[in-house]
């Protein structure tokens, strides 16, 4: 039994260790004593009581004071047996941490709020995300840890330890370092906090499905409407789907449904959206209706349509039926009949004993010779709504929401003509529909393009006209790879777009350098293009037939003729398109031992392979980046694909300066999107860089790197040829990581390019 | 095969093909031939067309030579070339010349696969000279008084490559196809496949959803031919979302989205 002698020894040593040090602190000691005591007993603290003795001292020694100790000791007492003690010396350890970054207090408050949410954190590793997410953010932003910590249990329950992680590491970067916007987000002052900590979980459910969304309802009701993500606006009444004309808007996310669930919510509320688009065909005036009376209308109004659909459709009862959770029994408010009613219009298996229900279901049945006239709506939603008067039930305006969650708002249904100005309408209408004004409105103000396929909207152009002239319009938003949360942090980057400003002199290009003599000629003789086939050739990989018939034949008549009996394939005609994106960022104005600044030779490398490739009649187009942050990334647009290579694009070459950071990966995305549109057999995306992404408000290197390399490799799977030249005197171990080593080539000088652009040409022609 | 009367009844069609009209077309080619004219079938895939020319070849008791056209198809697969055996070089005729010959009906399906030179050697037939040029050999062969040329042309593909030259275009009287009607696909997909009309009119509307899809995820929706084989397998007792599964959503597309898409199309209808 050496191995347990052995242990039993290091035990004494440590338990020597730990009384020593609590030695004068006699409350602790004995306390410290009695837990251990308890855990030694315990088979799973065993062999580990040393590492407990450990965090214990830690504890200690960091002088967070007693109570967190004595809480400590506590929450190991109480430990449960069946939990992991591999959790429990976890939490010690990362209870010191967050103590010496963030002081005693907000200890104490980690080790309350951890044993509260423990019984939360019961799959694994669960306990160690959080720790690790409340660490960091401990080190990193020592101010709103206790922000956090105070909410942890509500934080988690919405968002789950994974979900809370991502929501930790997403606040961390996009406060970018300042600890007042820190704050803001961990304080959930913040509306991206809100909405990233909703999505934390599921991800954007909308970007996710909205392709299968939009040709779901062109093949279901061969209707095409243009959607629309709506943002989770931090209400306490839940997102709707919303109809306007000829466009849809759905909740990027559905809180409450995921996975398989979230599938399913959108494709009940697409076909239920559908059925309106092709049945509810008039609108309903408001005039002196009340709001009870507008939800009753829309109620009857959602079955009638979708009664029509199942009548064509009978299988789309499967996708709705689920939604209809509604039981019938519980406290009788109005709300809860109505969705009593709601289940009970649309499925005939339901019982429900209530009289009005009833009357509802037999109202709406008797109608069935005119379901197809909407003024039925109107006529049965009317009287159920007087009815509901007399049971004198409460209805609160403010707080309905439309149930079950597929459907939409039905604000569509109704002509509000100018109801929120007409004195004598009903105080509850109005707020009703003033209340739904109000979220859009507050959406578009607050909203970076929640709107990607309206782009660019109203809202885009009226802040564009304060900051065209500085930085240009914003274009499009990107994601972003978060490589350490493993996610793509959804429109995370802004593209101001603009045409780079010619400078009154035009870049002085040799007409005769030897440089733009050789590349001229490279792309000129370099054959990338759809193969053609050619017969009857001297050598090639097949056989062709006929060729090889008329030769035998010729042969056996004594002719004497040339063996062209093969057939091969053989390059077609030119189709290339190159786009090089100029590296504009401030580090391009450091200067080369001949004091050459690295954005001379980019754009002398530039100006040569433009007119080259033009020669050799290819598509070339020139842009450059910079970036001020995630909000600010800079794309100028130098020369177009359409444009010819003359003065004016040198003059916008000479007038290009060095200026910010480098975020390549939303530069590379948004090139990418420019390639896309070309039609052409081969696109090339050809980067010249100094070296590394940087960003003001990315304290992690190697963030925008992985970040650039994800973007390259989705551009190459879209079938683009992405290549780096890495400008000046540095090495740029980066540049390999992003684009791949042999897509990474070095061009300290201008004289090297020409090798490089053949290296290029060669990896095409692979 | 030398007898150019056993040569010929290879392609002789005995039984009557099930082809249910659209319209006034069965009269319309039947003038047409009358007069030997050229046709072109336009429709989408797996509308008939086929169909619609074996039951006309069987109808006016013509041979039918079809020829699948494939874009390395060159002129001499379709006049002929000069082979070798071992007494020196031989002719062999191509479907189309033993079409010219012996007087069939000669189908070219797809003709716009064919590369666009291929197809000029039909110019000289389809006009009132009829005659066929054999400039290998040195023939010129005049058609027989029987002879038809028809061809298939499916105006889906909208590229500008695959698209006929107005040279080829203009020598053609052409017949507009398109998918039945709900009620005559629905006979159609029933005979065919031999299912109850139910079955086959939930697979009809499946297949109308789907054709909205064109053009938005998709190059066709779900053909007549596809909901005919849909039916069979559930003749053989596959179930309704397997077999749409196994011949409309997945030959349709290999994009998940618009699969899923399909797939939701098929259980809001059933």
């Amino acid at each position: 039994m050496a191995v347990a002698h052995v242990s039993s020894l290091e035990n004494f040593r440590s338990s020597r260790r730990l009384a020593e040090l609590l030695r004068g602190h006699d409350d602790i000691g004995s306390a410290a004593q009695t837990t251990r005591a308890a855990l030694e007993r315990r088979p799973e603290f065993a062999s580990r009581i040393a590492i407990w003795d450990v965090a214990v001292r830690g504890l200690f020694e960091a002088n967070l004071g007693e109570a967190v100790v004595l809480s400590f000791l506590r929450l190991s007492e109480h430990w449960p047996a069946q939990r992991s003690a591999h959790d429990l010396l976890a939490i010690g350890r990362a209870v010191t941490d967050i103590g010496r970054s963030a002081g005693s207090r907000i200890a104490h408050a980690a080790l309350t709020e951890l044993s509260k949410v423990l019984p939360r954190l019961a799959g694994a590793n669960e306990v160690t995300t959080v720790l690790a997410a409340l660490c960091q953010l401990a080190d990193m932003g020592p101010e709103s840890v206790g922000l956090a910590i105070n909410r942890l249990e509500q934080l988690l329950g919405h968002a789950g330890a994974e979900g809370f992680s991502a929501w930790v590491s997403a606040g961390l970067r996009a406060s970018g370092g300042r600890a007042a916007q820190r704050r803001a987000y961990f304080g959930l002052d913040d509306a991206l906090s809100a909405r990233l900590l909703a999505l934390g979980r599921t991800g954007d459910d909308f970007a996710r499905l909205e392709k299968r969304l939009a040709a779901t309802m062109v093949a279901l009701w061969n209707r095409k409407p243009r959607f629309r993500k709506l943002a989770i606006a931090p209400t306490s009444v839940p997102r709707r789907t919303s109809l306007a004309v000829g466009l849809i808007g759905l909740p990027e996310t559905f809180p409450g449904f995921e996975g398989a669930r979230a599938d399913a919510i959108y494709l009940a509320a697409v076909a239920h959206a559908g059925a309106h688009l092709v049945h509810s065909t008039v609108r309903f005036p408001v005039g002196r209706l009340k709001a009870l009376q507008l939800a009753l209308v829309s109620l009857i109004e959602d079955a009638r349509v979708e009664t029509l659909a199942l009548r064509e459709m009978p299988g789309l009862r499967w996708l709705w039926l689920p939604f209809h959770t509604a039981v019938p029994s519980g406290q009788a408010t109005a709300a809860g009949l109505m969705t009593r009613l709601a289940r009970a219009l649309i499925d005939p298996d339901y019982q429900d004993g209530d009289a009005w229900v009833a009357k509802g279901r037999t109202l709406f049945a008797a109608a069935s010779e005119r379901w197809t006239d909407p003024a039925i709506s109107r006529e049965i939603g009317g009287l159920l709504g007087n009815d509901i008067g007399q049971m004198r039930l409460q209805f609160n305006a403010k707080s309905y929401v439309v149930e079950p969650a597929y459907r939409d708002d039905n604000l569509a249904l109704w002509d509000f003509g100018d109801a929120p100005d007409a004195p004598d309408a009903p105080t509850e209408t109005i707020e009703l529909a003033v209340d739904s004004v109000r979220i859009e409105r507050r959406e578009e103000a607050g909203g970076r393009s929640t709107d990607e396929t309206a782009r660019p909207d109203e809202t885009l152009r009226a802040r564009a006209s304060v900051t065209t002239l500085l930085d240009g319009i914003p274009v499009a938003t990107y994601p972003e790879w978060d490589y350490a949360a493993n996610t793509e942090r959804i429109d995370w980057t802004t593209i101001l777009e603009a045409d780079a400003v010619a400078s009154a002199k035009p870049l002085e290009l040799p007409a005769e350098s030897e440089a733009l003599r050789s590349i001229t000629r490279l792309t000129r003789d370099a054959s990338i293009g759809r193969r053609l086939r050619q017969k009857g050739q001297r050598e090639g990989d097949a056989l062709d037939i006929d060729a090889a018939v008329a030769r035998t034949i010729e042969r056996r008549a004594g002719h004497v003729s040339e063996p062209r009996v093969y057939q091969r394939d053989a390059p077609g005609p030119r189709d290339l398109a190159f786009l090089l994106l100029l590296d504009l960022s401030h580090s391009t104005a450091d200067r080369d031992r001949a004091g050459r600044t690295v954005l001379d030779v980019e754009r002398k490398a530039a100006a040569i392979m433009a007119a080259a490739v033009e020669t050799a009649r290819d598509a070339i187009a020139v842009h450059g980046f910079n970036s001020d942050g995630r909000e600010r990334v800079r794309y100028l647009r130098i020369k177009g694909f359409d444009e010819p290579m003359d003065a004016v694009v040198r003059s916008r070459l000479a007038g290009l300066g060095s200026s910010h950071s480098t975020r390549l990966g939303a530069a590379l995305r948004h090139a990418g999107s420019y390639l896309v549109q070309r039609r052409a057999f081969r696109k090339v995306l050809l980067v010249l860089t100094d070296g590394e992404p940087s960003d003001i408000d990315v304290p992690d290197p190697q963030y925008l790197t992985e970040d650039a390399r994800r973007a390259a490799q989705q551009l190459r799977r879209r079938g683009m040829d992405i290549f780096a030249f890495g400008i000046g005197g540095g090495h740029y171990p980066q540049l390999g990581r992003i684009f791949g080593e042999r897509y990474a080539l070095r061009v300290p000088r201008i004289d090297v390019l020409p090798q490089r652009v053949m290296q290029l040409y060669t990896e095409l022609k692979k | 095969m030398t007898n150019p009367a056993l040569l010929l009844d290879q392609y002789r069609i005995l039984d009557e093909p099930y082809y249910r009209p659209l319209r006034d077309e069965v009269e319309l080619f039947g003038a047409a031939y009358a007069s030997r004219m050229p046709v072109m079938l336009k429709g989408p895939t797996g509308c008939g067309k086929t169909r619609f020319i074996e039951y006309m070849a069987w109808r006016l008791g013509r041979p039918l030579i079809t020829v699948a056209c494939h874009e390395d198809m060159t002129a001499a697969d379709l006049v002929g070339r000069w082979l070798l055996d071992a007494e020196g070089t031989v002719w062999s005729d191509g479907p189309l010349t033993t079409a010219v010959r012996l007087g069939a009906i000669c189908y070219l399906d797809e003709i716009v696969e064919a590369r666009q030179d291929t197809t000029v050697v039909i110019h000289p037939l389809t006009d009132d000279r009829r005659v066929l040029p054999l400039e290998k050999r040195g023939e010129l062969i005049h058609a027989h008084s029987d002879f038809q040329l028809v061809i298939s042309y499916n105006p889906g593909y909208q590229s500008a490559i695959k698209d006929l030259k107005e040279s080829t275009k203009q020598r053609f009287a052409a017949l507009d196809f398109d998918y039945p009607d709900r009620s005559a696909e629905v006979e159609v997909v029933s005979r065919e496949a031999g299912i109850e009309p139910e079955i086959a009119d939930l697979l009809v509307k499946i297949a109308s959803h789907s054709r909205n899809l064109k053009g938005q995820g998709l190059d066709e929706g779900a053909s007549t031919r596809m909901l005919v084989n849909a039916g069979r397998l559930i003749g053989y007792g596959i179930s309704l979302d397997k077999a749409c599964e196994t011949t409309i959503v997945v030959p349709l597309t290999d994009d998940a989205d618009t699969r899923n898409t399909l797939r939701d199309v098929i259980s809001a209808c059933a």
